[in-house]
C-alpha cells in the first residue's frame, strides 16, 4: 500500500520501507517533524530497514537533520541512502558524518546497492 | 588532468568541510601544485582552517545540538571627539544605563582602562596625519552599570558626514552565543542583585582543571556515540565506559560535561526520554513497551522521569496529544 504526504512518498515491499522526498525538497525542522510522525504512524509500531531515496532533497538545515538523527531513529533497523552525484550524495555524507545518528546507514548509488545492504539488517 | 582526478580532489575538499563541521581544525588539504582554482580552493580552505585555529575560543569541539542567538548587538555613531552621538536602543539594556546616564558621554567612559588605552590609542592613529585609519577590528571591553564586563570585538570604520560636513565614527558589535549561556549570564546577573555569591561558580574554580587533548576528546565523542547506539541496552559502569573508550573515569566525567553540557546519566536519561516521547506521541504501542525500548528497566522510573522532564505522565502525554490530533484532524 502506498502513502502520499506533502513531502514524501512512503511504501512497503520485501519486509522494506520506502520513503522516496517529493522532487526539489528543502527539508527544514518543521518537515523533518512532520516526516518522523508520518513515518512511525505508518509503521504501526513496528521496526523497518529503511531505503530512503534522497535524490529530489535540495535541502536540509541544522534543525532538522537533528531531528531526523535523534528522534528520527526510532523505529529504525538500517537506513540506506538512494542519492546520486554530487548534491544528494554530499548532503548525505554530511549529514551521517556531521549529525551522526545512532543507526547503520549507507550511501547507495543504485537501487540493487541499497537493496543488498538492507538485506543485513532486515532480521536482526 | 583527467575527471577521475578533478572529482576527487573536490571530494578532499568536501572532507576538509566536513571535518570542520564536526569541530576539527587540524587537518590541511594536500596542494596538488597545479595552481589551478582547485588549488586555489583548498589554499583558501587551509588558511581558513588556521585562522580559526588561532581565533576560535575553546568551548568543547563537539557537535551538539545547541541553538544560537545574538547576544549582544550594538553600534555607536561618534563624532571624532570621542561623543557619542548616536545609539541603538538595545543599549540600554546590555550595559544597563539610562538615556540620561548615556548622555553627553565619551565613548572611552564606557569601556575599561585597558580598553581605554586601545582606544585612545587608535584614535590617535586615526586623527594623524599619516596612514589614518579608515577600518579596523579592536577587542574591546565594555563595562556595564551593575559591574560586569563584555569582550567583545568592534569593527570601527571612520566614514565622512557630508550633512553635517564632518568625519564620524562608526562602531559596530555583534557576538554569537548559546541560548543556554545567556539563562546561564540571566541567572549569575540575578544572583549578584540579590547581594549573594555565586556559589557554584566558586566551586567550580576550586577544581582542578582538565586538559582535553584532541585524543580525549575523539574518545569522549566514541563514549557519546556508544550510547546513543546502545540506549536500549543496560548500561555500563562510567569505570568500564572509560576503559572501553581507553580513558580514565575522572576525564570522561569531568570532559563529557565539558563537551556535552550534561552528565554521562543525565546525557542518557534524556535520550530515553526524548526517544520515548516520539514513540509515545505517533505510535500506538503500549507505554511499557517503550519503556522497555528505550532502555527503562522500571516502569515507575520511566513515568517519573518523564514526568520532571514534560510535566505529564506519559498516559496523561500520550491523551493529551491524541486529543490534539483529533481536534487538528477535524
Amino acid at each position: 500500500m502506498q502513502h502520499q504526504t506533502k513531502h514524501a512518498e512512503f511504501w512497503f515491499a520485501h519486509d522494506l520501507l520506502f520513503i522516496k522526498y517529493k522532487q526539489d525538497i528543502s527539508i527544514t525542522g518543521a518537515i523533518a517533524l512532520q516526516i518522523v510522525k508520518d513515518r512511525i504512524q505508518i509503521q504501526k509500531g513496528l521496526a523497518y530497514c529503511i531505503c530512503c531515496d534522497v535524490r529530489g532533497v535540495k535541502r536540509i538545515d541544522k534543525p532538522a537533520r537533528n531531528y531526523l538523527a535523534y528522534e528520527g531513529a526510532a523505529l529504525c533497523k538500517a537506513v540506506a541512502f538512494l542519492v546520486d552525484y554530487p548534491l544528494s550524495q554530499m548532503l548525505s555524507d554530511f549529514y551521517i558524518r556531521t549529525s551522526r545518528p545512532p543507526i547503520p546507514m549507507k550511501i547507495c548509488m543504485t537501487m540493487e546497492e541499497a537493496l543488498t545492504y538492507l538485506e543485513l539488517y532486515k532480521y536482526v | 588532468m583527467s575527471d577521475f582526478n578533478k572529482k576527487n580532489r573536490i571530494q578532499q575538499i568536501q572532507n576538509a568541510l566536513i571535518e570542520i563541521a564536526n569541530g576539527n581544525f587540524y587537518y590541511q588539504l594536500e596542494i596538488s601544485e597545479l595552481n589551478d582554482e582547485l588549488d586555489t580552493l583548498a589554499m583558501t580552505v587551509n588558511m581558513t582552517l588556521e585562522e580559526i585555529k588561532t581565533r576560535f575560543i575553546y568551548d568543547g569541539f563537539a557537535n551538539v545540538n545547541e541553538s544560537y542567538m545574538q547576544l549582544v548587538q550594538m553600534y555607536f555613531v561618534l563624532n571624532i571627539q570621542d561623543q557619542i552621538i548616536l545609539y541603538n536602543i538595545g543599549i540600554k539594556k546590555i550595559l544597563g544605563y539610562s538615556r540620561i546616564e548615556l548622555k553627553d558621554v565619551t565613548f572611552s567612559a564606557l569601556l575599561n582602562k585597558p580598553s581605554q588605552k586601545i582606544w585612545q590609542n587608535f584614535l590617535k592613529k586615526s586623527n594623524s596625519k599619516k596612514n589614518p585609519y579608515k577600518e579596523k577590528d579592536l577587542l574591546l571591553v565594555f563595562r556595564t552599570k551593575i559591574g560586569m564586563v563584555i569582550k567583545i570585538n568592534c569593527l570601527i570604520g571612520r566614514h565622512f558626514d557630508v550633512k553635517n560636513d564632518r568625519d564620524i565614527f562608526l562602531i559596530t558589535a555583534v557576538e554569537i552565543a548559546k541560548r543556554s549561556k545567556k539563562r546561564k549570564l540571566r541567572l549569575q546577573q540575578k544572583v549578584r542583585r540579590r547581594g549573594q555569591k555565586a556559589i557554584s561558580n566558586v566551586a567550580n574554580n576550586l577544581k582542578p582543571k582538565v586538559h582535553l587533548s584532541t585524543q580525549d576528546i575523539s574518545k569522549i565523542r566514541s563514549v557519546h556515540q556508544y550510547l546513543l547506539t546502545h540506549l536500549e541496552q543496560q548500561t555500563p559502569s562510567l569505570v568500564d565506559l572509560a576503559h572501553m573508550a581507553g580513558t580514565n573515569e575522572h576525564k570522561l566525567k569531568v570532559g563529557f560535561k565539558k563537551m556535552y553540557g550534561e552528565t554521562v546519566f543525565r546525557f542518557l536519561l534524556q535520550e530515553r526520554l526524548r526517544r520515548a516521547s516520539i514513540l509515545i506521541q505517533h505510535s500506538d504501542l503500549p507505554l511499557k513497551e517503550i519503556a522497555y525500548l528505550v532502555g527503562f528497566k522500571s516502569i515507575p522510573h520511566f513515568s517519573r522521569s518523564f514526568k520532571e522532564k514534560f510535566g505529564y505522565t506519559p498516559r496523561s502525554f500520550r491523551k493529551a496529544n491524541f486529543s490534539n490530533s483529533s481536534s487538528n484532524s477535524k
